[in-house]
């Protein structure tokens, strides 16, 4: 209890709350812009942390990454982009239901969601590291074979119209994620003789590609109208917000997703994405009659959110606890930790753990600050909708060729940006849908290494998947998932 | 001119394409490991996505042809020409990015707009400033350096 | 509603400045102090322009990251100019090696490699046609030992009890993928030691550890600097370096040496600067003594104490030399067990 009140003096600060406000504010922007992700905010902002104190430092970096998930939803519901691989699945129903012309609606859910989400993220940060982090190590390799595959089934209730055209962009997307040099062999595939092939394909290049490129190349041609807000005169803009009773209906699904969240993003290799995808399928599952998924569901914007930001303070968990980054942010943030004095693994509590509190309980009061900033935010970034569709497109293609390139600093991933574009629009034609691509880049790789390592661990031997609880569990969650898709399509006549 | 083409069928198509071409580059492209691999090796996988993908091909032809389920699609030849010479556009400015990222990208930026016949002067100023802009921002605040 | 407005644009406009004031304070400003502390004779000689462009091989967070973060930063104070760390990861340096041979040779570009990329880099990968005479070494950044570990958990106290473990079970190993450097100590370990062993192979250290202390894996291999924290914890034990001095820095442990043990695997963790052949000796020199002297600073001391950070101080010239020799020992490694 001492420790926790004095952390409280490093918290409550002016320097700390402004640099937290700051970090918040970057992180929604860069979330929000096409190819600018959280990763590369927090690695770009930094150096300017050197100046800071711990606390204040930490807290803005911190908050970059909270900001920059549910920033993310922006660029996905106005313009059809995702921002970062987590809002892949809010585009789903945020983007059809911008189009219908309730852009403010669908952003005010987001934002909700992501601030109940990443609210009990930072409280189970908090209350709960030490229990979840005992969890986390019972996560080896068969345990995040099955947890990928259950991911991976989820493909077919993302696929819209056609599960076999998904099944094909999935199988794109985890051909995609093979290119490089193999983590179990290190042997190359794919490089065709190539040196940045070594490094493997980026994934936000390839989103920028197939949601941002292939759309821009419709709209040039003509092949595709978006809807300009301009043309929805008689939508009553003060009437386009959620209220109250909408926002409290969705608590059962935002609980839920939060909960999976968290527990996703405690498990190191995971990340948002897959928090998203899951929280999004369960809702969908449980849809009630006369929910139409994909068409503009709040629901489909509630699911994803919260579980997208609830894995952000929880990837936290691994990293104070053991070390061990939850995903590639964390990473990063292991670094800042680190050059900020503060040395994290399984004596971080020991040595400094008033500062370690004041950072979680700051990781609280971020998801209040994030929520007020959107709130004044949201009415400007929805003006985007009203840029005349022509200079949308143009400085759409501007802008996603510089977040191209600022990913790693390379042309190569502007390259792969622009044939992925071509590639999706070719798919589009087709009728393949988009988000199995970056299902199958995800959880392809996740799930091939630890598959290939279990049987090592196993010598050989399969069974080793259904001998141990957490494993076996996934696979019959992984069944009965399958199960349940194959009813609902023979139900709705799809294939 | 229009040209009326089966979504199903020819998704069919281009499905079992894809897995026969992959089928053909892995060997070239995939090494192989000399360590014990239990039967899985690095080229399993990328089989197993031939095969996944070859049997859907199929499928989709089956669905189309056999069970007559399939969409009729449209594509306007006009258009889809139009779309393939921005994409010469695109090659282009691939090749232009690595020199000047300011020029190509604001020349990408206007020729975007012609594309889609915008007459308003003030649109292309637009689009060359926000390329100015964002130069500015990324290479002196943000310190990621663009050719 | 015009409040509203104005109240949001007040706060936007609040932040903005903060950020720009944030900015302009802060080493990577381009208009930084730049005043230098005591910095060599022998670099006087040698005037910086421009901008220098560090391409690191290691992900943002990593070890290498910081530390090379940390020598930016000192160059910025040094030289008063700009110092850009970019993540390029890819095939231990060869990605961020290709990436700088695209530019003219200047010591103005510089890569952050891993020693691998000249000696199982080559081996493993032949089209990456990366050879010592392309570049230059301009001076180590990190030198650290590779220790091996086991879990506390596990009842395995010594190399002995390991060995008598290995007689029952075979050992499962964490480490990085083949021919990366804990793959490489282990199987040649392991190979020499008889002991049937099996690589339970990740993206990273951090995740070898975590496979060692959830009881998948009963060992790996991890540089001192990581261990540090799971061994003072009391979470892992470690029994045996990869050095010719026993390591006695662990409170309550003399680490015995891999070579006492009677098995000759001495190969160290080393992340170096290299840029291309052909920037002149005097420069490489100069940003080498500038390096060193940014060293001695109480600056840098506290930036790498709290980093838990030991610089090492090896030339280009002697690097090269561990270079050819660590390239001969992988070479014996590759042609036995891989």
């Amino acid at each position: 209890m001492d420790v926790i009140l004095s952390s409280l003096t490093h918290l409550f600060t002016p320097e700390s709350l402004i640099f937290l406000l700051i970090g918040v504010f970057v992180g929604i922007l860069f979330g929000a812009i096409p190819g600018m992700s959280a990763n590369l905010g927090v690695t770009v902002f930094l150096p300017f942390t050197f100046t800071l104190g711990t606390v204040p430092a930490l807290l803005m970096l911190c908050g970059i990454f909270y900001g920059a998930n549910f920033g993310g939803s922006i660029s996905a519901i106005l313009i059809n982009t995702p921002g970062t691989n987590g809002a892949c699945a809010t585009l789903l129903d945020g983007y059809p239901m911008a189009q219908k012309g309730h852009p403010l609606k669908a952003l005010d859910m987001a934002l909700v969601a992501s601030t109940f989400g990443g609210t009990v993220s930072a409280l189970a940060l908090l209350f709960f590291s030490p229990q979840i982090s005992k969890v986390a190590m019972k996560f080896g390799a068969p345990e995040y074979f099955a947890l990928a595959l259950f991911g991976l089934s989820i493909i077919a209730s993302v696929s819209g119209k056609s599960i076999l055209k998904g099944l094909v962009s999935g199988c794109l997307g985890m051909l995609l994620a093979t290119v490089g040099i193999d983590s179990v062999s290190g042997v190359t595939r794919f490089t065709f003789g190539n040196v940045m092939m070594f490094r493997g394909v980026n994934m936000i290049a390839v989103l920028l590609g197939v949601y941002a490129i292939a759309q821009m190349i419709s709209r040039v041609n003509g092949t595709e109208q978006c809807v300009e807000a301009s043309t929805l005169e008689g939508t009553d803009r003060k009437k386009d917000r959620l209220t109250r009773k909408e926002a409290f209906s969705m608590v059962p699904t935002m609980a839920k997703s939060s909960i999976i969240g968290t527990i996703i993003g405690a498990i190191p290799g995971t990340g948002s994405a897959i928090a998203a995808y899951i929280s999004y399928n369960e809702a969908k599952r449980t849809a009630k009659p006369g929910e139409h998924f994909g068409e503009g569901e709040l629901r489909g914007i509630a699911a994803p959110e919260s579980g997208n930001n609830g894995a952000t303070a929880s990837c936290l968990i691994p990293l104070l606890t053991l070390g061990i980054p939850g995903d590639a942010v964390a990473a990063t943030l292991m670094g800042a930790f680190t050059m900020h004095g503060l040395v994290v693994g399984p004596k971080l509590f020991e040595t400094s753990g008033e500062l370690v509190y004041a950072i979680m309980i700051g990781s609280v009061l971020a998801q209040f600050l994030m929520f007020l900033q959107g709130r004044y935010l949201m009415p400007v970034f929805v003006k985007i909708t009203h840029i005349p569709q022509n200079l949308l497109t143009a400085l759409l293609m501007i802008v996603c060729c510089a977040g191209a390139f600022a990913i790693s600093g390379s042309s190569f991933e502007v390259y792969i940006m622009l044939v992925f574009g071509v590639v999706a629009y070719f798919m589009n034609k087709f009728g393949f849908p988009a988000v199995p691509i970056v299902l199958g880049m995800v959880l392809g790789p996740i799930a091939e290494s630890n598959m290939r390592n279990s049987l090592a661990l196993s010598n050989g031997s399969w069974l080793i998947f259904v001998q141990r609880p957490i494993c076996l569990l996934f696979i019959i969650l992984t069944v009965v998932l399958i199960v349940i898709l194959k009813r609902t399509s023979k139900k709705t006549g799809l294939a | 001119m229009k040209i009326h083409y089966r979504s199903n069928l020819m998704a069919g198509c281009l499905a079992i394409v894809f897995a026969v071409v992959l089928f053909l580059i892995i060997p070239a492209q995939v090494g192989l490991e000399k360590s014990a691999t239990f039967g899985i090796t690095s080229r399993t996988l990328p089989y197993a996505l031939c095969v996944v993908s070859g049997i859907c091909g199929i499928g989709l032809i089956i669905q189309s042809l056999v069970f007559k389920k399939d969409e009729v699609k449209e594509i306007e030849l006009g258009q889809e020409g139009k779309g393939l010479l921005y994409m010469l556009v695109l090659l282009a400015y691939g090749f232009g990015f690595s020199h000047s990222f300011l020029i190509s990208t604001s020349l990408l930026g206007i020729v975007t707009l012609a594309f889609q016949k915008d007459k308003k002067p003030l649109h292309y100023v637009i689009a060359v400033a926000v390329t100015a802009v964002l130069y500015f921002v990324f290479t002196e605040l943000l310190h990621v350096r663009l050719p | 509603m015009m409040k509203k407005r104005l109240f949001s644009a007040l706060c936007a406009g609040a932040m903005v400045f903060s950020l720009a004031a944030c900015n302009s304070s802060t080493p990577s400003s381009s208009s930084g102090s730049g005043s230098g502390d005591g910095s060599s004779s022998q670099s006087e000689a040698y005037t910086p322009s421009g901008e220098f462009n560090i391409r690191v091989f290691a992900a943002a967070g990593g070890v290498a990251d910081t530390v090379t973060r940390i020598a930016a930063q000192g160059l910025q104070e040094q030289y008063g100019v700009t110092a850009i760390v970019n993540n390029l990861t890819g095939a231990n340096g060869a990605v961020a090696a290709a990436d700088m041979d695209t530019y003219d040779p200047s010591i103005n570009e510089l890569s952050v490699v891993s020693m691998s990329l000249f000696t199982m880099g080559p081996l493993m990968n032949p089209e990456l046609n990366v050879s010592l005479d392309n570049y230059e070494m301009v001076g180590s950044l990190i030198r650290d030992e590779f220790v091996l570990l086991v879990s506390a958990d596990s009842g395995i106290k010594s190399w002995d009890d390991l060995v008598a473990y290995g007689q029952d079970h075979q050992i499962i190993y964490g480490s990085n993928a083949p021919g990366g450097s804990t793959h490489v100590i282990q199987i040649a370990l392991f190979g020499e030691a008889g002991l049937d062993a099996q690589a339970l192979t990740s993206d990273g250290s951090n995740k070898d550890i975590l496979a060692v202390m959830s009881g998948d894996a009963i060992c790996t291999a991890a540089t001192v600097s990581l261990s540090a924290t799971y061994v003072e914890s009391g979470d892992l034990i470690p029994i045996a370096i990869f050095s010719d001095e026993p390591y006695t820095g662990f409170e309550g442990y003399e680490v015995p040496t891999v070579p006492s043990l009677g098995y000759d695997i001495t190969i160290p963790s080393y992340n170096f600067i290299i840029t291309r052949a052909g920037v002149p000796a005097n420069e490489v020199e100069g940003f080498y003594n500038a390096l060193l002297a940014y060293r001695e600073t109480d600056e840098f001391k506290t930036a790498a104490e709290a980093a838990n950070y030991t610089p090492d101080n090896t030339d280009g010239e002697t690097l090269r030399s561990e270079m050819e020799h660590y390239a001969q020992v992988c070479k014996e490694i590759y042609d036995k067990y891989y």
